[in-house]
């Protein structure tokens, strides 16, 4: 353990989202309030409240070094692999020599969802006698060789964005994959910046992917009013989702994956990559309550947003803005206020806060490292782009101002944060160059 | 150079096919006691695999849970939180801890989701492209929060509600290293002045329909059908697959300091904790042992030892044929230029595999082997085909001085978790 704590940079991006696949074209989407939700086709959503969501392009699977991983890899792992990838890539890890037992990986991925069992769902339904309601165990287990796919385990493993990114870049070093709802990719970024600055690792590629739009996570999604009616529009559907508004309604889900390549800084420019942005300080902590159902007071961000600050040697008047959580829950959103207006209380300035959900949608595992990216382009551009949507929240606002307009920047330190539905926060500082 | 924080166990829970609770599941351990019989949770009769180690006695929910947080416990799940209701009474940790430096990590489970309850929601339900319709699903999902139950970042979120824990959750999923990682996960939150305490653990359970029938097709489990108790043979030439199992182990974690203060149990050192990826197939593992063998490399070093110190390997020994010839080959390269050679079993040949739970399951047992200083057997190891040269520990239990050891998790998928325990001495 050495006293003097190792700088963390950002040396690559990739991320695959619903307005697009390179991180300029997606700022400028932000910048210009762009949005791209489509109308759900894979499955029937007539008459239901949830019509839309973010979707990402088919993954180009010609870019795939191996094209037999199709046989194992779904969608969204697939869309992860590449991303994965591409980061790697923009880091210039392709002609690195680098030793493999210093390179990690961190993953923060969504659960197997029941749409994800589809190849048992043919048998299951064949088996089950609801009448009576009996399960035919004896007529599954005989006909299960014959007519479920003996891949279907190593499908629904959900640590396969993990295992393919590991296996395709020779990452042998520290790993892991985080399965905390909403926070997995900020909690990963968060990990490999802790493994890097403790001299766990040299380079960590780490962010996180979304599950898929399934039937079954919507309709729960419903069931817990965290999804908006989107079946009944009175404007666009990107007015929908509205952070930290009054006239919020809730989220809409998306597909997507987002990974960063993070790097001991002098590593770094020892093999001559250039520094995107530099990661200072992380927090993890939690509300002890589950946050979806009733307003938590969120104090874990709170605390979360403390350590990040501490860890990072600055104070709240350092930072130049937050890119926060506001997904345009009802519930969420409002503590998540409460909680900034606390922290920044003894700011001489309101702290600028905005978000880009309403224009990505709601990634879910793969929001932090998304908003992170996309906070690495602000500290470039020196701007901050405004919440889209947002008019006013329900109170008024002490210590915080919601972006309705972008702004410079004016102070180079962001802080990005994530917040899961069951109270756990993450907040990552992130610095210019 | 700052000095390392120090990091003791000073509670330990188990739910297990062996006992509801962590002494007589260990007291069946030592004994030699395999928890392997026909299935018992559905009729398995036309399976290829038709046994497994079930859980079947629970104490009852009424102080492990608050009644408002039950709604969200599937059956692994309710297993984590008896386990952790044992540990966190066994640790004796007053109420005047602070929220704030007490953390949660918890290797998840693949998930428990059954046929019936599938079956309820996919009947006479219109299918599009191989997903139901929506509609349907929206209306039929009468079980509520099945999707959420689960998830495997609920027992997490559950534990830190009913806990007061406030400091980090982390959930991991990596296969069978997963609850390995977790503790090695709230080893490092303690060492990096993140936390003070860490409940940490596993909870899992592969006895249910659709998961063991995953495996079935993945020709992973044993078809030794006919003696149960003799279907998990780890490094021995007969083994063919790994017995399905199910339960929870959770570990209080605590910094030494914190525990010394309080006068608190202390069953063993954490001491080290390696970890690696083997980047090399989804399930087989490289034959030279690479991702194995740094990762017990690391967790030596990290706990400041040399290989000649490890008296004791609790290995991940799964039964099947591929990962027991390798990680023997792993340890022989780590352990074999060396004449007294630390004794290695897999108590996966008692208890079976518990996948996310059982890096978590096989860390307690270690920490419980150093306590009563005693290495449990590993079952139906009568022919090894792994070499003479390992110093297994076969059909019983060993009396030995242990005063360091490890304890092994190899994931599909590549992880590799190494978890170092030892003697504490002051």
């Amino acid at each position: 353990m050495t006293d003097k704590k190792r700088e963390v940079v950002i040396t690559g991006m990739g991320l695959d989202t619903a307005l697009g696949a390179e991180a300029e074209s997606i700022f400028a989407s932000w910048l210009g309030q762009k949005n791209n939700f489509k109308p759900i086709s894979a499955f029937n959503v007539q008459n239901t409240p949830v019509q839309f969501a973010g979707l990402c392009q088919d993954p180009d699977l010609t870019k795939l070094p191996d094209r037999k991983v199709q046989k194992i890899l779904r969608r969204k792992d697939l869309l992860s692999l590449l991303t994965t990838l591409k980061a790697a890539e923009h880091a210039g890890l392709r002609d690195a020599k680098i030793s493999p037992e210093r390179m990690g990986m961190y993953v923060g991925a969504s659960s197997t969802q029941i749409g994800d069992l589809t190849p048992y769902f043919t048998l299951v339904a064949e088996c089950a006698d609801l009448t009576h309601g009996r399960f035919d165990s004896q007529k599954f287990g005989h006909e299960m060789l014959d007519l479920v796919n003996p891949l279907v385990v190593l499908q629904t493993l959900m640590n396969n964005a993990l295992c393919f990114g590991t296996m395709t870049l020779d990452l042998r070093g520290v790993n892991a994959n985080f399965m905390d709802f909403q926070v997995s990719g900020l909690r990963a970024l968060g990990e490999g910046f802790q493994s890097i600055r403790n001299d766990r690792a040299d380079l960590i590629i780490a962010g996180g992917v979304a599950g898929p739009i399934e039937p079954f996570q919507l309709a729960e999604g419903v069931q817990v009013n965290y999804l908006a009616d989107t079946s009944r529009l009175q404007t666009s559907i990107g007015d929908v989702i509205r952070p930290w508004d009054k006239g919020r309604v809730g989220t809409i889900l998306s597909e997507g994956t987002a990974y960063l390549v993070l790097e001991e800084k002098e590593h770094a420019l020892a093999r001559g990559a250039a520094p995107l942005a530099v990661v200072k300080g992380f927090g993890i902590a939690n509300d002890g309550q589950l946050a979806i159902f009733s307003p938590a007071p969120a104090t874990g961000l709170e605390d979360a947003i403390g350590q990040a600050l501490a860890q990072a040697n600055l104070s709240p008047d350092d930072l130049g803005g937050i890119i926060g959580h506001g997904n345009g829950s009802k519930i969420q959103d409002w503590s998540e206020i409460r909680a900034y207006q606390r922290f920044m209380r003894n700011r001489k300035n309101p702290i600028p806060l905005t978000t880009a959900y309403p224009n990505l949608g709601d990634m879910c595992e793969a929001s932090g490292a998304s908003q992170t990216i996309l906070g690495a382009m602000a500290l470039k551009a020196g701007l901050l782009p405004a919440t889209a949507n947002h008019v006013g929240f329900e109170e008024t606002l002490h210590h915080v101002e919601v972006m309705t307009q972008t702004t410079e920047l004016a102070k180079p330190s962001i802080l990005v944060t994530s917040r899961n539905f069951f109270g756990l926060a993450c907040a990552l500082v992130l610095g210019r160059v | 150079m700052a000095q390392k924080r120090r990091v003791v166990i000073t509670g330990i829970g188990i739910v297990s096919p062996l006992g509801p609770h962590r002494e007589s599941t260990w007291q069946n351990i030592i004994a030699g006691k395999s928890a392997a019989r026909e299935i018992t949770q559905f009729d398995a009769a036309s399976w290829p695999t038709k046994i497994a180690c079930e859980v079947d006695q629970l104490p009852n929910l009424e102080d492990a849970l608050r009644p408002q947080l039950r709604p969200y416990l599937n059956r692994p799940s309710e297993f984590g939180v008896h386990a952790a209701y044992e540990a966190m009474g066994d640790s004796k940790l007053p109420k005047s801890i602070d929220p704030r430096r007490f953390g949660i990590a918890v290797g998840a489970s693949i998930g428990a989701i059954s046929p019936s309850q599938l079956a309820k929601m996919l009947v006479g339900m219109p299918i599009k492209n191989g997903l139901p319709d929506l509609n349907q699903t929206v209306a039929k999902s009468s079980e509520k929060f099945l999707t959420m139950k689960n998830h495997p970042g609920t027992l997490g979120a559950l534990l830190s509600s009913q806990w007061h824990a406030l400091g980090p959750v982390t959930t991991i999923h990596t296969a069978c290293a997963s609850s390995g990682q977790s503790l090695g996960q709230a080893y490092l939150q303690i060492v990096r002045d993140d936390c003070d305490i860490m409940l940490a653990g596993g909870a899992d359970s592969l006895a249910g329909e659709l998961l063991l029938a995953g495996f079935c097709l993945l020709g992973a489990l044993s078809t030794r059908n006919d003696e149960p108790q003799k279907a998990s043979r780890p490094f021995d030439k007969d083994r063919d697959g790994f017995v399905a199992s199910e339960g929870a182990a959770m570990l209080v974690l605590e910094e030494l300091g914190h525990a010394q203060n309080r006068g608190a149990p202390i069953y063993a050192e954490f001491s080290g904790y390696g970890e690696t990826a083997s980047a090399y197939r989804i399930t087989d593992l490289p034959e030279n042992g690479r991702g194995i063998v740094e990762a017990m490399d690391l967790a030596i070093k990290d706990a400041c030892l040399d290989n000649s110190q490890i008296h004791y390997i609790n290995a991940h020994g799964t039964s099947t044929q591929l990962n027991d010839r390798v990680e023997a080959h792993a340890i022989r390269r780590v352990f074999g230029s060396r004449g007294l050679k630390p004794g290695v079993s897999s108590t996966k040949s008692e208890i079976g595999h518990l996948i996310s739970a059982a890096g978590a399951m096989e860390a307690a047992f270690t920490a419980l082997a150093i306590r009563d200083q005693i290495a449990p057997p590993t079952l139906n190891l009568i022919n090894t085909d792994c070499g003479d040269d390992i110093n297994f520990i076969a059909e019983k239990s060993r009396k030995m001085t242990i005063e360091h050891a490890l304890s092994n998790s190899i994931g599909f998928g590549g992880s590799n978790s190494v978890v170092a325990l030892s003697r504490f001495r002051p």
